[in-house]
């Protein structure tokens, strides 16, 4: 099977790469302790068959499989995992993940024990995480350390080789754990950075699969009949932000005109072309077992705005604000053309900078800016949706954002392992954030992958995995579709 | 001769310098770095005050130059900050498709070009002379982007003649290969071709035009003598040195094409090491392109030699 991808990887290291392409070629490598599930928001079974939670919170253990092996042939044990998380920790991109891990314990050559400092909910979902690999020890001591071109994986799928910018071959790992599966010989990802390129390599059959359809691309291929076209909402979503420490926007009702001010609607018509779930209350989007139905900003209401700022004292035309937005994301340059032109309407002055990206980043992380039209992607846990973001001490607070009740609750919702008080935790603090309007949401952009007619048991992802890519196959006849969905791991909800 | 070439050889040393200077000055100058670039949205100042250091990103920048320089003239050129491939290793790799890409739309260029300046230039103002004319305005405004869309769109979509989007190595398979590069090498060989045309047109003219030719003519030459064997030779030594600039178009504009056409070259390369401020990368394949221009200028001075015996004899 041929996949193609808008851009060729940068590492195949799990533990450090950062980057969505590099994601797509690492996660059939390998293999995590638990792994997303076709439900958004729920994890199931991986490398470890069970899992229990000691009532305080603190202590998980994970009972691995006894038939899973690196494709060096060597079985996975206990401290391959031990290895591998002190590997993320020590490589820093996902450290912070692990930093409410004290000590892990290795009983038995299949037995993981996770003490942690406090109790922390999100664990579950991080092990999930395609990047959050368990690795052979051995093969990284082999390569002095250094993964960036080798496999030390024990995934559905085993590295034949990387041509970079040119494919990446993989081939079926014949000891998987699960017997039967994957289904495919042999899986390809052919890098393809053109638009017109990639419809045009699907409409001719050069290629089976392509991932990260974009709106413009499913307009195109979504009327033709010998394609399919999947599209869920993902977990790529957008926002106007709001730097609330500026004269002014630190006033909530200033903030309040400007989430009314904006036509949500409009500008997923005309930037995304409808491709996307608008978000006019919290911002965990439909689906996810966290999202809260709010609908706080039902529709654009300019009338509302004028009052709003009438009430703050702020005249017409005395709120001159710099928007930043980066160059590299045209579409939301061209968003933030739009919020311009709305803000104008109720009276307030909008100068657009578009900027580099790493200029951009690096303004925003400082919190140069007054606003900004910008997104985020592949958050699970609603505490990755909100904590780093929202709580006062949050890593990424570039709002700088700061609301005791907020806080709160986003430690609370950490804590507790519960997921009815989760839900209505994170449900409460998405109301509190939504009023106080850090940010505007706009939307939650839809992850759609089209694919040809034979292609079957491929389920699009709100987060753009692939792993399930294990479950394809090319006889899509009724029987095969029965056979591939739904997935055969289970739930291993506690 | 040998003399002249060592002379021209070592005054390349200098404009290299140079150019590395410009580059590793230039690339710094722009805001943001590969660590930047490395946390993304999620970048915070003290994360990124941590990795700095780690990559010696916050050393001077005099004392981060002269470690590269020294590297650079051993032939370690460093190593890629995302991919960790030596810089070396990963233009080398990649040359082969540049330089094929290059090959065929000069091919093109000279093969279909020169020749319409050529019989635009000896049947003026006639339809052939009007319809290449044309040919030439359009060839030069079009971009080439544009135009290997198009291409993509008639040949792969409509017609199904040519695949397109996925790179075959030439000894993997040679025939898929030329297949899969006839459309690139169109779409950067147009402007080339154009250029060409144009130009071998205007020196057809002015050589025609020339006392040399009437006395040809009157001595009873042939008018097929007369254009290659009298003409053809003088009006090359323009073509040619318009051909050597248009290297440097070639080089730039593969940048364009190969994202277009999925190539896995050197312009491609080029392309993610700015995007990805992988600064030892951008240095070496700015390096590279500066050092291939002026190698090819260099060539093209002394294939003038060959051209006009004048030039020959002016260097003694």
């Amino acid at each position: 099977m041929i996949v193609a991808l808008q851009d060729d990887g940068k590492t195949l290291d799990p533990h450090k790469a950062a980057d969505a392409a590099s994601m797509h070629l690492i996660e059939n490598l390998y293999s995590t302790l638990l792994r997303y599930s076709v439900q958004y928001g729920e994890v199931e079974a991986d490398l470890a068959e069970r899992y229990d939670v000691s009532p305080d919170g603190r202590s998980y253990t994970f009972r691995l499989r006894p038939n899973a092996v690196f494709h060096s042939g060597r079985p996975v044990t206990a401290e391959d995992v031990r290895f591998s998380i002190d590997r993320i920790r020590q490589l820093q991109v996902r450290a912070a993940q692990f930093t409410a891990v004290e000590a892990i314990e290795t009983p038995d050559a299949h037995t993981v024990v996770f003490r942690l400092r406090e109790p922390f909910a999100p664990l579950v979902t991080y092990l999930a995480h395609p990047m959050n690999a368990i690795v052979d020890r051995d093969v990284v001591a082999a390569n002095g350390g250094n993964l960036d071109r080798a496999d030390a994986g024990s995934g559905p799928f085993a590295l034949v080789e990387w041509r970079k910018d040119q494919r990446m071959l993989l081939r079926r790992n014949d000891q998987y754990y699960i017997p039967g599966l994957p289904r495919l010989a042999r899986v390809a990802f052919v890098p393809m950075p053109d638009a017109t390129a990639r419809t045009v390599s699907l409409r001719t059959g050069e290629i089976d699969l392509l991932l990260d359809v974009t709106g413009r691309d499913e307009k195109v291929l979504r009327p033709l009949q010998h394609l399919a076209v999947q599209s869920v909402p993902g977990t790529f979503w957008e926002y106007v932000g709001i730097n609330t420490t500026r004269k002014l926007l630190d006033d909530v009702r200033v903030r309040q005109a400007i989430a009314w001010a904006v036509d949500r609607d409009a500008i997923n018509r005309v930037v995304k072309l409808n491709a996307a779930t608008l978000l006019d209350g919290g911002l965990i989007p439909p689906g996810h077992w966290a999202h809260a139905d709010l609908r706080l900003y039902p529709r654009h209401d300019p009338a509302r705005a004028r009052a709003l700022l009438e009430s703050a004292g702020v005249r017409p035309g005395e709120l001159s604000l710099v928007m930043k937005v980066g160059s590299a994301f045209p579409y939301q340059v061209a968003a933030g053309q739009m919020v311009k032109q709305q803000l104008r309407e109720v009276g307030i002055d909008v100068q657009l900078l578009s900027q580099e990206s790493g200029v951009f980043f690096e303004a925003l992380g400082q919190k140069d800016f007054d606003l900004t039209v910008c997104g985020w992607v592949g958050f699970v846990d609603p505490d990755e949706w909100t904590y780093e973001l929202f709580h006062s001490t949050g890593k990424w607070n570039q709002q700088g954002y700061r609301n005791p009740q907020v806080d709160t609750l986003l430690e609370q919702g950490r804590r507790t392992t519960a997921r009815e008080t989760r839900k209505q935790v994170y449900a409460e603090a998405q109301r509190l954030i939504a009023e106080d309007a850090p940010m505007v949401f706009l939307y939650a952009n839809d992850q759609a992958s089209a694919a040809l007619p034979s292609v079957a048991g491929f389920n699009a992802h709100p987060t753009a995995s692939t792993i399930f890519l294990r479950n394809a196959s090319f006889s899509n006849t009724p029987a095969a579709i029965a056979a591939a969905s739904p997935e055969p791991g289970r739930a291993v909800r506690p | 001769m040998i003399g002249y070439l060592l002379r021209r050889l070592i005054s390349v040393i200098p404009v290299l310098l140079g150019v590395s200077l410009v580059a590793f000055a230039l690339v710094r100058l722009v805001p943001g770095d590969p660590v930047t670039v490395l946390l993304g949205p999620g970048y915070s100042p003290e994360e990124a005050a941590v990795l700095r250091e780690r990559y010696a990103l916050d050393r001077p920048l005099p004392v981060q130059y002269l470690a590269w320089l020294t590297r650079a003239v051993q032939g370690d050129l460093g190593h890629s900050f995302f991919t960790g491939e030596p810089v070396v290793k990963a233009i080398v790799d990649r040359l082969p498709v540049t330089l094929e890409l290059a090959a065929i739309a000069l091919a093109f260029a000279l093969l279909v070009g020169v020749p319409l300046g050529i019989i635009s230039a000896v049947r003026p103002g006639k339809w052939l002379d009007h319809l290449a004319r044309f040919g030439g305005l359009v060839g030069i405004s079009i971009p080439g982007f544009w135009f290997g869309a198009i291409l993509i769109l008639i040949f792969s979509l409509n017609l199904g003649l040519l695949p397109s989007g996925r790179f075959v190595h030439l000894t993997d398979d040679p025939v898929e290969n030329v297949k899969r590069m006839l459309m690139p090498g169109l779409a950067l060989g147009t402007a080339v071709a154009a250029v060409a045309m144009r130009t071998a047109r205007s020196a057809m003219l002015d050589v025609i035009g020339q006392d040399y030719t009437r006395t040809a003519r009157a001595k009873g030459v042939s008018e097929r003598g007369i254009v290659f064997r009298h003409a053809l030779r003088n009006a090359l030594v323009p073509v040619v040195t318009v051909l050597g600039l248009q290297a440097g178009y070639l080089l730039g504009g593969s940048v364009v094409i190969e994202q277009v056409f999925s190539l896995p070259g050197v312009g491609r390369l080029a392309l993610q090491a700015i995007s990805g401020r992988d600064y030892a990368l951008l240095q070496g394949t700015v390096l590279f392109a500066a050092t291939a221009f002026v190698l090819i200028n260099l060539a093209v001075d002394l294939l003038y030699a060959r051209i006009d015996p004048r030039i020959r004899d002016a260097r003694r």
